[in-house]
């Protein structure tokens, strides 16, 4: 589960091109959208749904699932883990 | 009256947010010379944004925070080929994503009223918001346009124009034998307005655009009678071909011309940064610009005929004149 969370945090600033960030600098609990985290916003949360189609080969086909997955690192890592192929 | 208030330029040349680079010039087209964006473009935009975008944005933060305007009036951009650097990833992610769901930011950013739409969100601006684009009389263009408006009122009008180089367009310039001079990247902006005042830097006297004309000699000679020919103190022409290069020297003998590609490089728009260059010489009354001397620093002409049978024309003078 480490691999993965560090792996993701790799997609994740190549893919939202988060130049001045490290893996590091992103907590695994810390939340992915608005001002106490890393403050991503609706184009971003596109951005992810590519992100795990293109990685995992996870198609998100409901949008009221975006919220809770995409909370943070942690969550993405659970769905990640539960729904790979 | 059309009045340069204020005029920004990121290019290969020393000439952003630097007063008189026209005589701090360098001789060879280095890298494109960029100042730190996080100065001029909101932290959470800027990692988004192309070059084209950073570019535009921070010039535009520039002429408005020099200007002392918060909100232009309209937002008027041109650029020949837009947004490449995005619509190169746009297009390899659809390549290479056979099937699968494409990136969206490349798409949204890849077409050419980005920069136009770009500047407009930082600002929070809703005025007239217009990008024109017809190769390499872009600015020519958005620069009538501003003209028009203001013919009909008064306002600060912000208007600019950018392009930028990518690897694949190398080899394209070759094949249209457009390699006179390197490819370059650059972006510049100006706000301009009606009413002259402390600020104002100099004075567009008028401007002409003419495509697929039969004779340029007599599109030349229609401009000149139209704003007086013998006023002019030095000439910037794009200098790519040389034909046209002697047709200027023969209509206007004795006249001093640089070429601007030769300093600045090549990309559809470089005309808006001969405008600034031209400003800069005519403020700063600079005297050497390469080999050229200047003795005089009333009126100045620029004429882009970078792409054959479009002819593009601008005449500027001192605020003094």
């Amino acid at each position: 589960m480490d691999n993965l969370k560090e792996e993701l945090k790799k997609h994740l600033i190549t893919q939202l091109n988060l130049e001045d960030k490290t893996p590091a600098d992103i907590m695994d609990e810390a939340p992915l959208f608005g001002d106490n985290g890393l403050g991503l916003d609706s184009i971003d949360a596109l951005e992810l749904i590519v992100l795990l189609d293109k990685h995992y080969h996870i198609k998100l086909t409901n949008p009221e699932e975006g919220k809770s997955v995409f909370y943070s690192i942690n969550t993405m890592a659970e769905y990640i883990e539960k729904n790979k192929k | 009256m059309y009045c340069i208030q204020s005029a920004a330029t990121i290019s290969h040349q020393p000439s952003f947010a630097s007063i008189g680079f026209s005589s701090r010039l360098s001789k060879d087209i280095g890298s494109l010379i960029k100042p730190d964006y996080k100065d001029f473009v909101p932290p959470a935009l800027i990692r988004r944004m192309s070059e084209i975008l950073r570019m535009s944005v921070a010039c535009s933060n520039l002429v408005l925070k020099d200007a002392g305007i918060k909100q232009p009036d309209a937002i008027i951009t041109g650029t020949g080929l837009g947004c490449l650097y995005d619509t190169e990833k746009f297009l390899n992610n659809a390549i290479t994503i056979e099937g699968g769901l494409l990136p969206p930011t490349s798409f949204i950013q890849s077409t050419h009223n980005t920069i136009a739409g770009q500047i407009s969100l930082v600002l929070g601006n809703h005025q007239y918001n217009m990008t024109h684009t017809q190769n390499s009389l872009s600015f020519e263009h958005a620069l009538l346009d501003a003209m028009l408006m203001l013919d009909e009122d008064n306002g600060n009008i912000l208007i600019g124009s950018a392009d930028e180089v990518i690897d694949p367009l190398l080899p394209i310039a070759a094949y249209f034998k457009l390699n006179h001079f390197p490819l370059t990247s650059g972006a510049s902006f100006y706000v301009i307005s009606k009413n002259k005042n402390e600020k104002t830097l100099a004075v567009i006297e008028a401007c002409h655009t003419s495509a697929f004309y039969s004779s340029l000699e007599n599109e030349i000679k229609d401009f000149l009678s139209k704003t007086g020919e013998q006023q002019i103190d030095f000439i910037l022409n794009d200098g790519c071909n040389k034909d046209v290069s002697r047709l200027i020297e023969a209509l206007l003998p004795g006249k001093c011309i640089i070429n601007y590609s030769e300093i600045c490089g090549l990309y559809a728009t470089n005309s808006a940064f001969a405008l600034h260059l031209a400003t800069d010489i005519i403020c700063n009354k600079t005297k050497q610009v390469y080999d050229r001397t200047i003795n005089s620093h009333q009126r100045a002409l620029i004429i882009n005929s970078l792409l054959p049978e479009r002819a593009g024309f601008i005449m500027i003078k001192s605020n003094e004149a």
